[in-house]
């Protein structure tokens, strides 16, 4: 018998390709039905199938971040529960955030599949939840413990064998600030998990328990040579890198470390964070399944970044973070911000890109650049609450620009939530929308441009900016400019003018918040740069005339556009 | 079958009450918090399948009030016709269970051979469901922010405990064992007050059971309406104000009460009190109709156990939407407005029946709160107790001195030693607060003062509503001394408070807790001086306000009164 298990390969490519088939369903099940926007538009949510041992085989990333931290959560909920206590028809709820990865309100749903009356897999969503009666409607910014942050579910049997417990039904209805929603999602995510169970019910019952398990393991061993195929050609070494997140909320004027050493050997690379920022008293702190989760996404865009992942790609990674430090929340620390781990896949590539500057990209604006707004919406009494991620402009790197605006390297599956459906939805108008001039570091290439979105709001409504790193730049590389760093700024050109990072504001009618992405660095000299390249982003007003000027040496003539090429050379020499 | 005759009615109604008192000594043995087994923060009673009330035993009264409609609601929710022999249900939507969220009402049905034949109910106060602040909260703006709310949850259904619900109540508490084994002994006195009330249909059979609950209650309601017949007719008004609603501490709430008394009906009228607040000042309907029906039975039947029938006269109004009917989700945590009430109503009916009232005790609860991580033990430790107040003198009497707000008759203080015992604390000093009752021709009742030095890092909330506006004197007699709460006392930071919440105490940092003294009653001036003196030798009051008060002059030296001088004082200012 081969390595493949006495299975042809294609045999096993049909699997393969079945069960990433049956996630992208899910998917689809889950946009086409759920109820809010920050689902169906912004796609706030991960989802995949697992094999009997909790081992990833398909996903479907929305919020990458997500999925990976799924692995956990699964793994927690079914240790909780018990294997031997599973039945088919089952579907269970975990909001507990030590366990399910991530905040209270992104509860992780987990099915078991059964094929042949056997347990053969998991399907397990997370997706955001709108209320679960957490302290502060809409989002929190400064709770110190866990209870402040909504309502935990320790992987709760909501459906027990296919029958769904009222109790538990009416006590989330009764402990949501908007019940209708969140059930709505809620029965979107079933379905979702429902739609996983019955594919691959049907892929095990068409081929056989044992072809099916064979086939996995051929699977995941493919994802783990695969990555081991990419690990060896990475230099080995161990080189670190730091950055620091805002603040924890509370305490605003205490930057929080982001600490990381990279270790590559031959079979492992390995993750250390120990050193970073002590647990704080703000909700930064992370669950440790989403630290293994957001360095696994890095790990994953080092070695693997062309091929579905699978849980056998993660063999080789090892992740350390020391129970207590923000990167390991012990219970009952606030974790509801885990914005830590939206920058942490970055401080990684820093590390890294000291063994690698030809195959790592500078610092992207750094954040997904959160807007949240909230009230109660004049034409229909009801309370209303929509949000949107930002996109931010990506690094340069060795032979390329950064890409301009696109979303966060953390949640690349998302998208933005578009103005007419934001305008639709709720009580404000997008007055500004477009790229951000000289956001991007220069360099002999360009870092990308973040974007500026300007919201006026048209009744008196609550809004929270979520962004965590407005304090330190996007980093150049190899000579490369920094970006320039994202912002908020609220009451923009009144006497009040404000410029946050995360914060609550109570709005009046007419009133304007303006969020600011960061764009990305910039890689080699900017005086290197194709001076036809910069009068291009002149004329595309990505750079200004100064900034061509100061920052790239080229001298461009405003009446008619065109290079002023012994100026230039001047400039330049 | 003929109705029973009187003395299996009275037997069959003392089994009802002796049932209640069984429910309540199995949760006070069985109970790990102090606060339900020393200061008896529950109510509980026992229902007929009609919501009525039979037997209850008090412990925080107006609890067992609200435990009615909280009843009610926890059943029309589920359907009377989907109660099977072995169900347990919690209830802590606020707005149902006429209580905060963390006052927990559980309720049983009772079976007879598959017939539902009632209910046991008790509501009694859980330490924590994951509200927003650890302890308890004076400012939240909405029901969530006040812990889990369950909306008549059945946590055993047919005999079966659902134990996802069980690790949902775990996984939502910061101190989920102590939890779990008060929600445990709480189950164990609804079973208790099942099998009694069974044990009493198998021995009278169901027919005369029945008929015996229709007589309990028709006798409640003939000695209310007899009572009610001996009242002035009339309508009377009367307003009292609550400090503040824990978030515009400048702004007093006005509780306002208009009492009309006919032969056949007490109507209590809240209209034009308080819009709803902001912060958790707000009340559940039932808690109104509760402390209303409170104020009527301690006017018609205060000699009477509780049970239904007593209530049939009373009559409660209110506005949707006002402080005392909360709308679902204005936050109602500190219901205080509560135990304010039972005393407007009766300043409102003093008026027409100046003889029968007292003047105004302290007026509150005064509890105090500590809570952090035990050195000791590294585990979280929270203690509370409420303390004692002067009762309102009354024609004839002093007001008593030092005992538990009419709020709370059947509560107890916390003692020092448990609460030295159980806490970082140490309690430096507990003694009557001299000069704090109301003087008058009957003295009213002194308040009590209890310091507590903390000897650890902690936390400290105090919950008192009443230190704006005095207790109130009657005929002549002057006003009680309104309590307070002192943190710091003696340093540059001294403050003195109604409520307050403190998050970062030290070691060696000291809050004072005074409670209020009652109203006098008459004028002072007419009050025996052997009477003073004897209060002055008792420390209740002082040498200065026997003399400026009482007109009373007594030789420091020998403690004995100055007759010449005690004659000119009194004709002095006698005009």
């Amino acid at each position: 018998m081969s390595a493949t298990y006495g299975l042809d390969p294609i045999t096993i490519e049909v699997i393969h390709n079945y069960l990433l088939s049956a996630a992208r369903e899910m998917e689809r099940n889950l946009m086409r039905t759920s109820y809010n926007t920050i689902i169906y538009e912004i796609r706030d949510f991960g989802l995949g199938i697992y094999d009997r041992e909790c081992r990833m085989l398909a996903e479907a990333p929305g919020l990458a971040v997500f999925t990976r931290g799924n692995d956990y959560g699964l793994m927690k909920t079914v240790e909780f529960v018990g294997e031997e206590n599973m039945e088919p028809g089952d579907l269970l709820l975990t909001s507990y955030p030590y366990w399910s990865s991530a905040h209270p309100l992104d509860v992780l749903a987990v099915s078991p599949i059964f094929a042949f009356g056997e347990l053969v897999g998991y399907t397990a969503i997370k997706q955001h939840w709108l209320d679960l009666g957490q302290k502060d409607a809409g989002y929190i910014l400064d709770s110190v413990d866990v209870f402040q942050e909504g309502l935990l579910m320790p992987g709760l049997k909501l459906y027990k064998a296919g029958v769904l417990d009222q109790e538990i039904h009416n006590l989330l209805r009764f402990n949501s600030r908007l019940p209708d929603r969140i059930i709505g999602d809620m029965n979107a995510q079933i379905s979702a998990c429902r739609t996983g169970e019955r594919r691959v019910t049907e892929l095990v019952e068409r081929f056989g328990l044992d072809l099916f398990r064979g086939a996995v393991e051929a699977i995941l061993d493919h994802g783990e040579r695969m990555t081991r195929a990419r690990l060896a050609q990475l230099p080995n070494g161990t080189w670190e890198a730091e950055d620091w997140a805002d603040d924890d909320g509370i305490d605003h004027d205490t930057m929080l470390k982001l600490k990381v050493r990279v270790t590559v050997t031959d079979d492992e690379f390995i993750v250390d964070w120990s050193g970073s920022h002590p647990a704080t008293t703000g909700p930064m702190n992370m669950p440790v399944g989403l630290t293994e989760g957001v360095s696994g996404l890095a790990f994953k865009g080092i070695t693997t970044p062309d091929s579905p992942a699978n849980a056998g790609n993660y063999r080789p990674l090892r992740v350390i973070a020391p129970p207590g430090e923000i990167m390991h929340a012990v219970p009952p620390a606030p974790t509801f911000t885990v914005w830590a781990g939206l920058l942490a896949p970055e401080v990684i590539l820093k590390a890294l890109s000291q063994g690698m500057p030809d195959r790592i990209p500078a610092c992207s604006g750094g954040d997904v650049f959160d807007i949240m707004g909230l009230g109660v919406h004049p034409e229909t009494g009801m309370p209303w609450l929509e949000a949107t991620n930002e996109a931010v402009g990506f690094g340069a790197y060795a032979g390329n620009d950064g890409e301009d605006a696109i979303m966060h390297l953390s949640e690349p599956g998302c998208r933005n939530n578009p103005v007419e459906v934001l305008e639709t939805k709720a009580p404000w108008i997008i007055e500004t929308y477009k790229m951000r001039r000289d956001s991007g570091g220069p360099g002999m290439f360009r870092g990308g441009v973040g974007v500026t979105r300007s919201y006026r709001f048209l009744h008196p409504s609550t809004t929270l900016a979520l962004v965590k790193k407005t304090k330190s730049a996007p980093w150049g590389m190899a000579g490369g400019m920094d970006a320039e760093v994202g912002h908020v700024i609220v009451w923009p050109g009144t006497d009040r003018q404000e410029r946050t990072g995360a914060l609550y504001y109570q709005m009046d009618a007419g009133e304007v918040i303006q969020n600011n992405s960061g764009g990305g660095g910039g890689w080699g000299d900017p005086r290197k740069r194709d001076p036809r390249l910069v009068l291009d982003d002149v004329i595309n007003d990505y750079v200004s005339l100064e900034s061509a000027k100061r920052d790239y040496g080229v001298a461009i003539d405003p009446e008619t556009m065109s290079l002023d090429e012994a100026a230039t050379a001047k400039l330049r020499s | 079958m003929g109705a029973p005759d009187p003395i299996t009615v009275e037997v069959i109604h003392n089994y009802y009450l002796s049932a209640a008192r069984e429910m309540e000594r199995n949760l006070m043995r069985t109970s790990y918090t102090t606060i339900v087994y020393e200061i008896r923060d529950f109510g509980l009673g026992i229902y007929d399948r009609d919501f009525r009330m039979l037997s209850e035993s008090p412990g925080l009264a107006v609890f067992t009030c609200g435990n009615d409609y909280g009843l009610q609601k926890t059943v029309e929710f589920i359907g009377k016709e989907n109660l099977e022999p072995g169900d347990l249900m919690l209830t802590s939507y606020p707005y149902w269970s006429s209580a905060h969220p963390m006052d927990v009402l559980a309720t049983s049905p009772i079976f007879y051979k598959d017939e539902l034949i009632g209910f046991t109910a008790i509501k009694q106060h859980w330490v924590d469901l994951g509200q927003k602040e650890a302890g308890y909260m004076l400012d939240s703006t909405d029901v969530f922010q006040e812990g889990l709310i369950m909306p008549a949850m059945k946590l055993y259904k047919a005999g079966v405990r659902n134990e996802e619900i069980v690790n949902l109540i775990k996984f939502n508490s910061r101190i989920p064992d102590r939890v779990i084994g008060d929600m445990n002994a709480q189950i164990s006195a609804c079973r208790t007050g099942e099998r009694r009330i069974a044990e009493l249909a198998e021995r009278f059979g169901l027919d005369t059971l029945l008929q015996a609950v229709e007589a309990i209650l028709d006798h409640g309601e003939r000695i209310s309406l007899n009572r009610l017949a001996d009242l002035p007719k009339g309508t009377w008004e009367a307003e009292d104000f609550a400090d503040d609603d824990g978030i515009n501490r400048d702004i007093p709430l006005k509780l306002k009460c208009k009492v009309t008394v006919t032969d056949d009906e007490f109507i209590v009228d809240w209209t034009g009190s308080q819009p709803t607040t902001e912060g958790p000042m707000n009340l559940p309907i039932g808690l109104t109709r509760g402390v209303s029906g409170l104020g009527f039975k301690g006017i018609t039947t205060p000699d009477y156990p509780a049970n239904a029938g007593h209530y049939r006269p009373l009559r409660v109004i209110t506005e949707e939407g006002s402080m005392t009917h909360a709308v679902a989700p204005s936050p109602t945590f500190t219901l205080w407005a509560g135990l304010l009430m039972p005393e407007v109503i009766l300043k409102a009916i003093s008026q027409g029946m100046p003889d029968a009232v007292p003047a105004c005790s302290g007026g509150d609860i005064f509890s105090v709160m500590g809570l952090g991580v035990h050195p000791e033990t590294g585990l979280p430790w929270l203690e509370a107790t409420n303390e004692a107040v002067g009762f309102g003198a009354f024609a004839g009497n002093d007001g008593e001195d030092g005992i538990m707000h009419l709020s709370e008759p059947g509560c107890r203080n916390n003692p020092v030693e448990v609460v030295e015992t159980k806490g970082p604390w140490i309690i430096e000093n507990y003694g009557m607060r001299q000069d704090s009752g109301g003087p008058g021709e009957y003295r009213g009742g002194v308040g009590v003062t209890r310091t507590y030095h903390f000897k650890h890092d902690a936390q400290a909330l105090a919950i008192v509503k009443k230190t704006k506006t005095a207790p109130w004197g009657m005929h002549g007699g002057m006003d009680g001394d309104a309590g307070s709460v002192t943190i710091w006392p003696g340093t540059d930071r001294e403050r003195v408070n109604g409520s307050l919440h403190e998050k970062d105490l030290r070691s060696g940092d000291i809050i004072v807790n005074s409670s209020g003294g009652g109203g006098g009653w008459g004028d002072p001036k007419r009050r025996d001086p052997r009477l003073v003196l004897e209060d002055v030798i008792n420390d209740f009051v002082s040498l200065e306000s026997a003399r400026r008060d009482y007109g009373v002059a007594i030789d420091p030296e020998t403690m004995t009164i100055d007759d010449g001088a005690t004659i000119a004082l009194r004709n002095q200012s006698g005009n």
